[in-house]
């Protein structure tokens, strides 16, 4: 990873001096633009042509009409969202959600990393490895199964097990208080290994001269994951994280429909924009609705981004995302 | 030479990127054009045969018909498909294919079916299932009765017109409606072996089943009394409960959604006077039934997290996991046979209305429309008179193949063939999806036990016709109280329907502020104006 900014640290003013005459650039590296075909035409079909969708927002959208010939409604599509009461409250829950799962997320993956990365045994490593990656691939439907019968009331098996010891059963799904927690430690449980990759791959990217250096010196294991592991990967969490901002209006839909669902209880702690605009609109399937809760995500979004990067370039500017 | 190489491939990778580019434009374009094109040509097409009304529709080219229904295929769905299609192909040198839904999916891909231009040429629908947002947004092709007439001779001989006029949105009909409304009423499925030591003789009413919820808990510590899915179970004994103190419709008038709050009507009623939720009786009937709901929730009577629990009770039912059974008169069929094959004896308790009717239901409640996009209206109409009205269509899509999914006996009942059981029948009757079909054709089956037999006897009896048969709010001029009012519903109303709530009148006081607050008044005054005109039209 290190080494990645580097070069590109290197080559910049070579690029700007070319600034204004991109095909020569392309022609030169035709290989590279060629490699970055594919992943443009992803982000063109699946990103950008749908951005146009956004017209839907402020239509009466009919399937005759489609998107050239619906009729205009200006922000009409926007009221019920408004109205509902629960605007701030969803987007609260939203937003603090995400940033405890943003922090928990990236704490953890770095200390998982970073504990990876000392473990000696090729073996034990690459089994942690995998048990920790495994959940990954388990969908939230899934995951949503195995909690409720840990936790149901009646047959959970925490609540045999409680039984076992005389204790008193839980009734987690009734209680909002339990989800803070829950809802956090499923999300790392869920995403930690593939977090760790990231962080893994950027640390076996360190070049290890350095830590050579650092033992002929003298440094112990401690000191040098302090002075010199951590600073290395900074520049990498700092791009994870403004990464994972762009994500923050979007709530984690699947986990927090499939984990609660319809349950009225836990609302006033779970509920999140994404849940709130599916309840409300599943009956009518109406499509210009459902897009404005998308429009009003992203431009939190856009606005989100924005300052976090300006914040990054202030800080460090080789750092910033652009 | 070197250098022409890079060129082809250079210039092949900027042709693929275009032609993706172009292709995904396209694709997207189409779904907006195509629609309005291809509708344009189809209702000229559909007039020009109606015109002259004599000659008999022109099928020499032969079509692919693709029909969505809900639900999932039964295993032996490709052998009887193939056996529809080869008379189809006879009679009107069309085919069939059939894709289904899955019921976890409909909110989401129904719409999206009708909505992305694919090849729809006629979906199911009903009045519960979005057909009044979907004909608002022009997403099924109009229909008029000359081109009924033209192509669905028999099923035109049947209907009574009257259900082309329940079909109407905007003054358009949009569907063609079941020429047999479902027949059926809501019932709980109780064991007989219980109910007996409990000590309880032929209760009729739920409020009445304390006493077997008890012995349940006593003596069974596996099953739970009333064990709740969180979307076909949730509602129904709060809806039980609440008809028997007023002739209530088990859904708000406005949306006829069981899970959600609005607007509510006696449905014994002449004048069918719309009722807010806080007028006499439905907040005493609610009180009540919240209060009795309470009581049983508290006691571990109803299970704890409903809202998570994704097994009907009439499955769990059968794993002596539930108590009771909840389902209607026509779907807990399969529950009773299975039980009765298991040596469970079964005690059947219809919900009635304190004058002992339940309602019975509008023409719409099954029903098949045509996509606005279909390429073949015509030739979909009359695949679908041949499925709807012909009795030995309708027993292939409703029963399968004979000999091999059902035989009749000598006194025209249904049973089984040899080595094959109610539960590993590869297709199931009712299972398919196609209950739109006239029901008329339909016959008893053998394996029915006898407290089943007794019900389907008196179900007619009970059914008496709500003074709203018929009537479907149009959500348009609402639409965000509507969307609102769903959205509190599910957090204020739910919780008091199971029974899981602090204190009942407090929770109506928060639920009636929060529906204040949501535009309920404007959504009672569009449902009094339609409501009005409805009446008026009746008349």
């Amino acid at each position: 990873m290190q080494i990645n900014t580097e070069v590109t640290t290197v080559q910049k003013p070579e690029k700007r001096r070319k600034k204004g005459n991109l095909l020569l650039d392309m022609k030169q590296n035709r290989v590279l633009y060629l490699m970055f075909v594919p992943i443009a035409i992803y982000y063109i079909i699946f990103s950008y042509i749908p951005m146009g969708g956004i017209v839907m927002a402020f239509q009466s959208y009919t399937v005759k009409g489609g998107l050239f010939s619906s009729p205009w409604v200006g922000f009409d599509n926007f009221d019920y969202f408004f109205s509902s009461g629960k605007a701030w409250l969803v987007t609260r829950n939203t937003v603090i959600y995400n940033v405890i799962f943003l922090a928990a997320y990236t704490l953890f993956s770095l200390t998982a990393a970073i504990f990876l990365s000392e473990i000696q045994k090729k073996w034990f490593k690459k089994l942690s490895q995998t048990l920790m990656f495994l959940p990954y691939f388990i969908s939230w439907v899934t995951v949503s199964a195995f909690v409720y019968n840990f936790l149901n009331y009646e047959y959970g098996i925490v609540n045999k097990l409680l039984e076992h010891f005389n204790m008193a059963a839980l009734d987690i799904y009734s209680g909002t208080s339990y989800w803070y927690f829950l809802l956090p430690f499923l999300y790392v449980w869920k995403w930690v290994g593939y977090g760790s990759v990231l962080y893994l791959a950027a640390i076996v990217g360190i070049d290890q001269e350095i830590y050579e250096a650092a033992t002929i010196d003298g440094a112990s294991r401690f000191q040098k994951i302090m002075k010199i592991t951590l600073p290395l990967l900074k520049p990498t969490m700092i791009i994870l994280i403004l990464l994972g901002l762009g994500r923050i209006m979007r709530g984690e839909f699947d986990m927090f429909y499939q984990l609660i669902g319809n349950n009225g209880r836990l609302m006033d702690a779970t509920d999140i924009i994404d849940t709130l605009a599916f309840r409300s609109l599943m009956g009518t399937a109406d499509f210009g609705m459902a897009s404005s809760v998308g429009v009003y995500q992203s431009v939190l979004t856009l606005i989100i981004i924005l300052t976090a990067n300006w914040l990054v370039r202030r800080y460090d500017k080789d750092q910033a995302l652009f | 030479m070197k250098r022409l190489k890079r060129n082809t491939i250079s210039t092949l990778a900027i042709a693929l990127l275009c032609t993706l580019t172009i292709s995904g434009c396209g694709g997207n374009n189409s779904t907006g054009n195509s629609a309005s094109e291809t509708s344009e040509p189809a209702s000229t097409n559909s007039a020009a045969p109606a015109a002259t009304n004599a000659d008999k529709p022109d099928n020499s080219k032969e079509v692919k018909l693709t029909g969505y229904l809900l639900g999932e295929a039964p295993k032996g769905m490709p052998a009887v498909l193939a056996a529809i299609n080869e008379k189809l192909k006879q009679d009107i040198n069309a085919t069939l294919e059939i894709n289904y839904i899955g019921w976890g999916d409909v909110a989401s891909k129904y719409p999206l079916v009708l909505a992305s231009g694919q090849d729809v040429d006629f979906i199911f629908a009903a009045d519960w299932n979005f057909y009044i947002s979907e004909a608002n947004k022009g997403s099924f092709l109009p229909l008029d009765e000359s081109m009924i007439q033209t192509n669905m001779p028999k099923y035109f001989a049947k209907q009574d017109p009257a259900a082309y006029t329940a079909a109407y949105v905007n003054g358009k009909q949009y569907m063609i409606p079941t020429t047999t409304p479902d027949r059926k009423v809501s019932v709980a499925v109780l064991r007989k072996d219980i109910l007996d030591k409990s000590g309880l003789v032929n209760p009729t009413k739920l409020s009445e089943l304390g006493p077997y919820f008890a012995e349940i808990k006593k003596t069974y510590p596996d099953m739970i009394p009333l064990n709740l899915d969180s979307q076909y179970d949730l509602t129904k004994p709060f809806s039980a409960l609440a008809s028997e103190k007023f002739a209530y419709a088990a859904g708000p008038l406005d949306s006829a959604d069981p899970s959600a709050v609005g607007t509510y009507t006696d449905t014994e009623d002449p004048t069918g006077k719309v009722l807010s939720i806080t007028d006499e009786p439905v907040l005493s009937s609610f009180k009540f039934a919240a209060g009795v709901m309470k009581e049983w929730y508290d006691a571990g009577y109803v299970n704890k997290n409903p809202f998570a629990n994704k097994v009907k009770s009439m499955n769990n039912f059968l794993e002596g996991k539930a108590g009771v059974a909840l389902g209607n008169s026509l779907d807990i069929q399969s529950v009773v046979t299975t039980a009765k094959s298991k040596g469970i004896e079964t005690y059947i308790l219809p919900f009635l209305s304190p004058t002992g009717k339940s309602i019975s239901n509008s023409w719409l409640n099954n029903g098949v429309a045509i996509a606005a996009n279909s390429a073949n209206p015509e030739r979909a109409l009359q695949a679908l008179d041949l499925l709807m009205e012909e009795e030995s269509y309708v027993n292939l899509a409703y029963y399968g193949i004979e000999g091999t999914n059902y035989v009749a006996t000598a006194d025209g009942k249904l049973g089984l063939p040899e080595g094959v059981t109610t539960e590993n029948n590869s297709y199931p009757p009712d299972a398919s999806g196609f209950w739109f079909v006239d029901k008329d054709f339909g016959k008893p089956s053998v394996d029915w036990p006898e407290s089943y037999v007794e019900l389907q006897s008196k179900v007619k009896d009970y059914l008496v016709a709500p003074t709203y048969l018929g009537f479907t709010f149009n959500t348009e001029k609402v639409k965000s109280e509507m969307a609102n009012l769903k959205t509190l519903s599910s957090q204020y109303f739910q919780p008091i329907v199971i029974g899981g709530v602090k204190d009942v009148d407090k929770a109506f006081d928060t639920l009636v502020s929060k529906m204040n607050s949501a535009g309920i008044d404007k959504v009672k005054a569009e449902v009094e104006v339609q409501a009005a005109e409805f009446l008026k039209n009746k008349q």
